[in-house]
């Protein structure tokens, strides 16, 4: 089972920083395609509208980054302590 | 008799505790349930400023402010004591939502109203990171040795009994008076109804005592002076904050928050169940679910916590998918009128002219089919057109139907000057508004049935996840150690499922597939249940420890001695 634990550990060292790439690049799309909306309005009411839209992808993905990357950085500690043996059974 | 003494006490300590943490959740969640109506009020779409207000009413508030909350007073819970901690949680919790049932809406103050909402939601938000780690240390640390999951098991019930009441102060309320009125100002009576329960809870928790072995650590001077420190800094206490979260807590959340959450919004939004079914389903189910909290956590003390937990979490990822199918196909007219035929069908279309626009006309098709197992499925469709010439007048006879060999679709007489007007297909409105409403009929009880199943993996999870969180920290810095974890988990990974899932069915829409793939949202929950769950079976061991009383100051499990105390000891 030590040894599982310390394989394991690896899986959650990459896995860290894949998430946290994964969840960046999720934002930059999310809010590139809120820019894209924005720049398509015609109408005054469309632009407040997509204006909104804009700011609140940007605010809502803004939040999710924020606390996610130190839950993945979490992670790449849990995967460390993983291979040391931290976790491991007498 | 001293026996007996000690479990009249232990109840006391459970109601007191567990009234508190009741309130806060519904608190916490009649904000939610009545989001749409908060929104109207307070946030209304075409304000910039109040839409994004908004947004961080719904995302600070459970993401960050609620962990933040956990670091505030869990600290201060591990300094001064969880007695006068969880007590000031329940003020500020009782008191802002007390407040956010007074505030006047957007039209009478402006940009104030949803500031000061906005304001009140991260008191809450901060409230409720304090209340909960409290609550189960307190209660944890006076339960007899060999009962704390099933003393702590009884907190564990008060997160869904609080949605429970949530929906069921909502539902009266809005039956009583009205959806017109409640939708104005009877919205705000569950606000206000919190005050009285938050006024008793706090009168009770006032007469109990400081917990016996946070006493104990005061009288012998051993409280620690840096909780945070000590927890996040030390690796022996790191490394169990993370092994909490990431093979408990996290896959805990996601069940949490699929079982009750999802399921309602799915059940709603997807398979538009009306409003008062798709809530009655839940409610339905957590009535027969709730004693289920008591049964897990009392079996864990018998048998372990890890196994509950990881059979709860494996059970919904092996099940979701086909659960979520089966409401799918319940609530499908095709499949439906297969299994049981139609009993009758009413059809009814009007036209008027659009009132901004003499151009448009608008032509409204209600349809209604019962079926033979008592299933209603009403459809509202409405459709625009524009007219070849504007009527001047009004119209004054109308001959519907499809008559598109001769060019037309729909024949208008004018009321006026205008003569006759056609509506061809072509001058159609690109999307029609359309309106589903559906109530289940003999199915009802299966559809509830599939509802409580969920929760019954949601009280395998979480039944016994309270003790197993308090016997994973020391005395010293139980409150800020455990209380971090519960919030990232339950309140992060659990939170997000609505917008992740969301997010995922966006991804799964093709031109084949315009609506995507209604079960794709569910790949999140079962990710995260599925990482949790290797985790949880690899590095979580099945010992329960007897005494949390820390006699001998032990940081860490046995099993998860530290390499440098191995390397000491060696």
């Amino acid at each position: 089972m030590n040894i599982i634990k310390k394989a394991l550990g690896l899986v959650w060292l990459l896995l860290g920083p894949f998430a946290a790439y994964l969840l960046i690049s999720q934002a930059i799309k999310a809010i590139a395609k809120a820019d894209t909306v924005l720049a398509a309005a015609t109408s005054d009411k469309a632009r407040v509208v997509a204006e909104a839209a804009k700011t609140n992808t940007t605010l809502q993905w803004g939040i999710i980054v924020l606390i996610f990357v130190p839950v993945a950085i979490g992670l790449v500690i849990f995967g460390k302590y993983s291979l040391q043996g931290e976790y491991d059974s007498e | 008799m001293a026996q007996q003494g000690q479990t009249q006490s232990i109840w006391k300590v459970i109601s007191a505790s567990s009234m508190g943490t009741l309130i806060e959740w519904y608190d916490f969640y009649i904000f939610g349930s009545l989001a749409t109506i908060i929104a109207k009020q307070f946030f209304p779409e075409d304000q910039g400023t109040a839409a994004l207000l908004s947004t961080l009413a719904i995302f600070a508030a459970g993401f960050i402010v609620r962990p933040f909350g956990a670091l505030v007073f869990g600290r201060l819970g591990d300094l001064v004591g969880r007695k006068y901690t969880f007590l000031l949680t329940l003020v500020l919790m009782g008191g802002s939502t007390f407040a956010i049932g007074l505030i006047p809406g957007y039209k009478a103050i402006g940009v104030a109203a949803p500031l000061l909402v906005l304001l009140l939601r991260l008191i809450q938000g901060l409230a409720l990171g304090g209340e909960y780690g409290g609550a189960a240390t307190y209660v944890a640390e006076h339960a007899p040795v060999g009962r704390r999951g099933y003393f702590t098991s009884w907190i564990q019930t008060t997160a869904t009994l609080g949605l429970f009441l949530s929906l069921g102060v909502i539902l009266l309320v809005r039956n009583t008076m009205g959806t017109d009125a409640f939708g104005d100002w009877g919205w705000r009576i569950p606000f206000w109804v919190s005050s009285v329960l938050v006024i008793v809870s706090i009168y009770i928790r006032l007469k109990m005592h400081e917990s016996p072995a946070f006493t104990k650590l005061k009288k012998e001077g051993k409280v620690s002076a840096n909780p945070l420190k000590e927890s996040f800094r030390k690796k022996q206490n790191l490394k169990m904050v993370l092994l909490a979260l990431f093979g408990a807590v996290m896959g805990q959340g996601v069940v949490w928050y699929t079982g009750q959450f999802y399921a309602q919004s799915f059940i709603e939004n997807t398979c538009k169940v009306d409003f008062e079914q798709s809530r009655t389903i839940l409610l339905w189910a957590i009535v027969l679910a709730t004693p289920f909290f008591i049964v897990f956590g009392a079996l864990s003390d018998r048998i372990g916590r890890k196994w509950i937990m990881m059979t709860g979490m494996l059970l919904g990822v092996l099940t979701y998918r086909p659960i979520y199918q089966t409401f799918l196909d319940y609530t499908n007219p095709a499949k439906n009128e297969a299994a049981f035929g139609i009993k009758s069908t009413t059809a009814v279309q009007s036209l008027m002219v659009d009132t901004k626009d003499a151009k448009k006309l608008i032509l409204v098709t209600k349809a209604d089919t019962m079926y033979n197992d008592g299933s209603n499925y009403k459809y509202t469709i409405t459709d625009t057109f524009t007219l070849t010439t504007p009527l001047t007048a009004g119209i004054a006879a109308v001959s519907l139907g499809p008559d598109v060999s001769a060019g037309a679709f729909i024949k208008i007489k004018d009321a006026g000057e205008g003569g006759q007007a056609t509506v061809t297909p072509e001058s159609k409105g690109a999307k029609p508004g359309v309106k589903v409403e559906k109530q289940v009929g003999s199915r009802y009880w299966m559809m509830i049935l599939l509802v409580f199943v969920q929760i019954l993996y949601v009280t395998m999870v979480y039944g016994p996840i309270a003790a197993f969180l308090v016997e994973l920290f020391p005395t010293q810095i139980r409150y800020t150690s455990m209380s971090l974890p519960y919030h990232v988990g339950n309140g992060v990974f659990g939170g997000l499922v609505p917008f992740l899932s969301t997010l995922i069915i966006e991804y799964s829409k093709s031109a084949d597939k315009p609506a995507g793939d209604p079960l794709s949202g569910l790949w999140y929950p079962i990710g995260i249940a599925a990482v949790c769950l290797i985790i949880g079976l690899v590095y979580l061991n099945n010992k329960i420890d007897e005494d949390v009383s820390d006699e001998e100051n032990s940081y860490i499990h046995p099993d998860h001695i530290s390499h440098e105390q191995k390397t000491q000891q060696a």
